[in-house]
């Protein structure tokens, strides 16, 4: 007869710990193809790993998800390690994954392609963020192995051409799990401690994709484009491209075009230089000369004809001029003259005293008023006689009139 | 009197073209072409006087 039942809690509750004791099932690691993959919003990420057989629920926690090296996408084939897990109430069991990795080329360019379309659509390599190389930089730092080709190049290269350039090396590893987390700590470094870097140089010599994959990961990609300092990406060789080489200020096909593009050719340039030189010197003595000659065209006899001929023309006009302020002043004295004189008659003529002096007088009526007209009189009135010494109070004793004609009396 | 920040590479050679061209020009004086050849000579000795300074370092860092 069949053991005594148990209740499911106490089947589940023991099937767990025979799996969670398990030391391989606490340490698994399982190839297979990604499915049904959803990203909780809560940073944890749900999908089931299959092959043409089987299938297993798996859980990538959010801090594990967060530092994934590779972006997952439906379809990819990963290599997952963690532990099983019985989840007791769904009566289930799941793969709690520690890592992922991923192999081959196929799956690789997946992640590299799902990676770039999510920066891109960030806005990541849009162009107004890249960054100008400066032209004569003091000092530049290499982001690279210290062991690699790249380095080596790039020191040949610039020693040979530029002797003036400070060279700060920043030894990191280039391939593996851990490149990525140096890499971005390089950059970050050297932005926050070394302010005297104008340009940096991030990269390595040629590799398989798997070997690069380090500058196909986030964290490397947001550092360059955290970077204050312009980035030149110079990783493996012209055929090679990486998401760095999106992000990056400015991408070399390799180190030595890197290093070629990051400093200028001293010898080019003392060359510019000299000529420039050269330039300022013939064309101030062509100025000089020119000047010269239009000095001599000047001869200086005739300048002083000219000069004569100039002042004795001045003085021509000079005296014409005075001549003619005087004619002018002496017309306007004449004038009032005149004017003077005929005010002087017309006052003589009208001076009172002058009749009185040929023996006329003035008759003026009780009010002081000149007496015109004898037609005005009457017997008796009071006059007074003015004479050109004195004056003398008269009555008028008989009043004789002549005979006139009409015009007279309208004066009166 | 404040130390006068030594002019980059840069500005000093986009100086010593400035003077050039300015001692091109036809209608210029003799004072400004003068002034112009002196200040592009002056130009020209900072610029060579960095393109001579062999003053590269080459240092590793160390965490």
């Amino acid at each position: 007869m069949a053991v005594k039942p148990v209740k499911v809690s106490q089947l589940n509750g023991y099937i767990k710990r025979i799996l969670q004791t398990d030391p391989i099932l606490g340490n698994v690691s399982v190839v297979g193809e990604i499915s049904n993959l959803k990203f909780h919003g809560s940073g944890h990420v749900y999908f089931s790993m299959k092959d043409e057989g089987s299938r297993l629920n798996c859980f990538l926690p959010s801090e594990r998800a967060e530092n994934l090296r590779y972006e997952l996408s439906e379809g990819m084939e990963i290599t997952a390690s963690g532990y099983i897990y019985l989840y007791e109430r769904g009566g289930s069991y799941s793969l709690n994954i520690r890592d992922i990795e991923v192999a081959g080329l196929g799956n690789l360019s997946i992640a590299f392609e799902k990676l770039k379309e999510k920066l891109g659509k960030e806005g990541l390599f849009d162009a107004e963020h890249k960054k100008e190389i400066p032209f004569f930089p003091e000092k530049i730092a290499v982001v690279t192995s210290e062991s690699g080709a790249a380095i080596r190049d790039i020191l040949k290269i610039i020693k040979n051409k530029n002797n003036y350039v400070d060279i700060l090396i920043y030894p990191v590893l280039v391939q593996g799990p851990a490149a990525a987390g140096e890499i971005a700590e390089a950059i970050s470094h050297i932005n926050e401690n070394c302010p005297d870097v104008d340009t940096i140089i991030v990269g390595r010599g040629g590799g398989a994709m798997e070997e690069l994959w380090a500058f196909n990961e986030e964290i490397v990609a947001r550092s360059i484009f955290n970077s204050n300092i312009p980035v030149i990406s110079a990783v493996g060789h012209e055929t090679d491209v990486t998401i760095s080489d999106f992000v990056a200020d400015r991408r070399a096909e390799t180190p030595t075009a890197a290093a070629n593009m990051a400093v200028p050719d001293l010898a080019e340039l003392r060359a510019y230089v000299q000529d420039m030189r050269e330039k300022l010197i013939l064309s101030v003595n062509s100025c000089i000369r020119c000047k010269q000659m239009q000095l001599a065209g000047l001869e200086l006899d005739l300048f002083k004809r000219e000069l004569e001929s100039r002042i004795t023309v001045e003085q021509m006009r000079l005296a014409q001029i005075k001549d003619e302020n005087i004619r002018c002043i002496q017309s306007l004295v004449e004038g009032y003259e005149k004017k003077i004189r005929l005010h002087r008659e017309s006052l003589l003529s009208l001076d009172p005293k002058a009749i009185m002096r040929r023996g006329y007088g003035a008759v003026l009526d009780k009010d002081g008023r000149l007496v015109s007209s004898a037609g005005r009189l009457e017997k008796d009135d009071a006059l007074t006689v003015v004479l050109q010494d004195g004056q003398a109070d008269c009555t008028v004793r008989e009043v004789r009139r002549d005979s006139y004609d009409s015009s007279e009396k309208a004066n009166l | 009197m404040i130390a006068q920040k030594k002019p980059t590479f840069e500005e000093a050679l986009k100086k010593l073209e400035q003077s050039s061209e300015k001692l091109k020009q036809e209608n210029i004086t003799l004072e400004e072409a003068l002034k112009a050849f002196e200040e592009g000579i002056a130009y020209y000795d900072q610029c060579s006087e960095l393109l001579n300074t062999a003053k590269q370092k080459i240092e590793t860092y160390s965490k």
